[in-house]
């Protein structure tokens, strides 16, 4: 036998092929890809204000409190007004973000990267956007990637996988090391195992559940309702012209958009459901259009020209405050104007300085990039997309 | 995407739409961490699989559509990548000189036990002491199995200095294999009954 025949066979036998060093890697590079690609139409946003849309599969959600600020004030900076308008232009021709509508059957498949800062405790309950207060808790910034199929009749697939949280100093990092690098209790093996157990009965299928990784499926309601948590409302009645649209929301009269009773919204709420509005991927070109010509004509709203959301795309960002010295910014692409991602930033630590004693200016509580939107027939379609 | 889309079409079609090179990682994945595998440990090869195409991505502009296939350009990233990790790759190899037998390796299904370790031992002292660009040509002709011009392109040196560096790494390694194993056989190793 000759010398290359021998190394030819040296070592062939650690060729073992695992997919998940091939999932894992694919994953990766295809986060890269959805980040240098042209946005895809739409995608889901939460709210801060209700639970529209938002997943908890444990632990509470945080109140964020909002303080409402009744609109009085001058309409938008001239800037910020005309970029919107000439967004809502865009908008409208429906070229660039045409409107998804699924069918009977189908689902609604969006994709996200994420990084939250929030607090956990092991095996118990989590703080999203905020951070761990007792002892025994936890707080960092949790890099993740969400893929969501939404049915319009109810039932939904949510897979998500969780990277290492990113602390903000190497004494914390040390002391949950220490701590046997504990992840929020949905993402550890233990309590997912008990997920599963106090799920029995309802319909609920665990497809992957592994350190950094739940994926859980949930059937349609046999009463024909639908998860509350998770839905895409009917906007076939919601009205295409800005005033008239602004006002329906102030006064709760938007199905599944604003149509909680309560006092009329104020400027920040407004704004929030305005641009929960043009997130959703069934909104019609007018109703987008009118979204932005809405925005553009309440006050409070800031711009910042130069934009980059998570995952390196650029464009702009409109901005506002909220709750506790919050401060939140939708970017949007102005080309297209298909929203590309959401940021929720800690502006002022000083107006809860009991909350975010010690915390600087600038952290980033949340920001999302939303990667893919598109129709699919079943939930299992496209996980992975270049999967066989 | 088209699964019979060439490598050179799927990289420029992915310069207006960056999706296409998914196709690219379809092909080329299990190719590339194979290769990997056999040099690093499991979890380098898994980092280094995954960045190689991040890379490649990264650089798809100044992909050199002539090859039609993206092989010998992945290779190289690979390769580049696995120098700087160098000393990681002459331990695994040192180690593995020093070990006590592993269960039977199979070489064409004839050689014993005894002489397959020996093999393995000599195998890897003679791959930890050749040259960093030697070792490189050696294995991407046949680990990666390129052909020459294409370790050339791979390289991005002339394919002289190709043949020049496996011209020398075959002559070392006919030499190392010449030479008796410097580690001690061990007792164990030793008893084994020839089959």
């Amino acid at each position: 036998m000759d010398h290359e025949t021998l190394i030819r066979s040296f070592r062939a036998e650690r060729a073992d092929r695992d997919p998940r060093a091939r999932d894992a890697a694919w994953e990766e590079l295809e986060l890269k890809l959805e980040g240098a690609s042209p946005p895809m139409p739409s995608a889901p946003r939460r709210s801060h204000r209700r639970p529209l849309l938002a997943v908890t599969s444990v632990g509470a959600l945080a109140a964020i409190v909002v303080v409402v600020l009744l609109s009085s004030g001058p309409s938008a900076e001239p800037a910020v007004a005309e970029v919107l308008h000439q967004t809502a232009a865009v908008a409208a021709s429906g070229e660039s973000a045409p409107t998804l509508q699924a069918g009977p059957g189908q689902y609604y498949f969006t994709k996200m990267k994420e990084l939250e800062f929030k607090g956990w405790y092991p095996g118990s309950y989590e703080i999203p956007e905020g951070r761990a207060t007792r002892p025994g808790g936890f707080s960092a910034l949790i890099p993740s990637v969400s893929e969501w199929w939404i049915s319009p009749e109810g039932g939904n697939r949510t897979r998500q996988r969780i990277g290492a949280p990113r602390f903000l100093s190497r004494t914390e990092l040390s002391r949950w090391e220490e701590a046997g690098s504990p992840l929020p209790s949905a993402f550890e093996p233990a309590r997912q195992a008990e997920l599963q157990r106090l799920s029995s009965g309802s319909g609920e299928r665990f497809l992957e559940m592994r350190r950094g990784v739940l994926d859980v499926e949930r059937p349609r309601p046999k009463n024909g309702t639908t998860n509350p948590e998770l839905v895409y409302p009917d906007l076939s009645g919601v009205p295409t012209d800005p005033e008239e649209l602004r006002l329906v929301i102030q006064n709760h009269e938007a199905p599944g958009v604003s149509d909680e009773p309560g006092k009329p919204l104020g400027t920040q709420e407004t704004i929030e459901d305005l641009g929960g509005l043009l997130s959703h991927p069934n909104a019609s070109p007018a109703l987008r259009a009118a979204a932005f010509n809405a925005l553009a004509e309440l006050p409070g709203v800031g711009l910042k020209r130069d934009a980059t959301d998570l995952v390196g795309r650029t464009g702009y960002a409109i901005s506002y405050s909220y709750g506790r010295g919050f401060r939140v910014e939708l970017i949007f692409d102005p080309k297209t104007s298909i929203s590309l991602g959401e940021r929720v930033v800690l502006a002022d630590p000083g107006q809860d300085p009991v909350e975010w004693k010690g915390y600087e200016a600038g952290l980033t509580l949340r920001d999302v990039a939303y990667l893919r939107s598109k129709v699919v027939d079943s939930t299992h379609e496209p996980a992975l997309s270049h999967r066989k | 995407m088209s699964e019979s889309q060439p490598d050179d079409e799927a990289i420029s079609a992915s310069l207006a739409e960056p999706r296409a090179f998914g196709v690219i990682f379809e092909r080329h994945f299990w190719a590339i961490h194979d290769y990997l595998r056999r040099r690093l440990d499991r979890q380098l090869a898994d980092e280094l699989a995954s960045q190689t195409f991040l890379i490649a991505f990264d650089r798809r502009a100044a992909f050199d559509p002539r090859g039609a296939s993206s092989r010998p350009w992945l290779f190289g990233i690979a390769t580049n990548l696995v120098r700087e990790h160098r000393r990681s790759e002459l331990r695994e190899l040192r180690a593995m000189a020093r070990l006590a037998p592993d269960p039977v390796m199979a070489i064409d299904g004839v050689e014993s036990r005894i002489d397959a370790e020996r093999t393995r031992g000599l195998l890897a002292t003679a791959l930890a002491e050749l040259p960093q660009e030697e070792v490189d040509v050696l294995l991407l002709l046949v680990w990666a199995d390129l052909e020459q011009p294409e370790i050339a392109n791979a390289l991005a040196i002339p394919l002289g200095t190709v043949k020049s560096r496996l011209s020398r790494a075959r002559g070392r390694l006919q030499a190392a294999l010449r030479t008796p194993a410097p580690i001690p056989m061990t007792p164990t190793n030793s008893t084994v009954p020839r089959r």
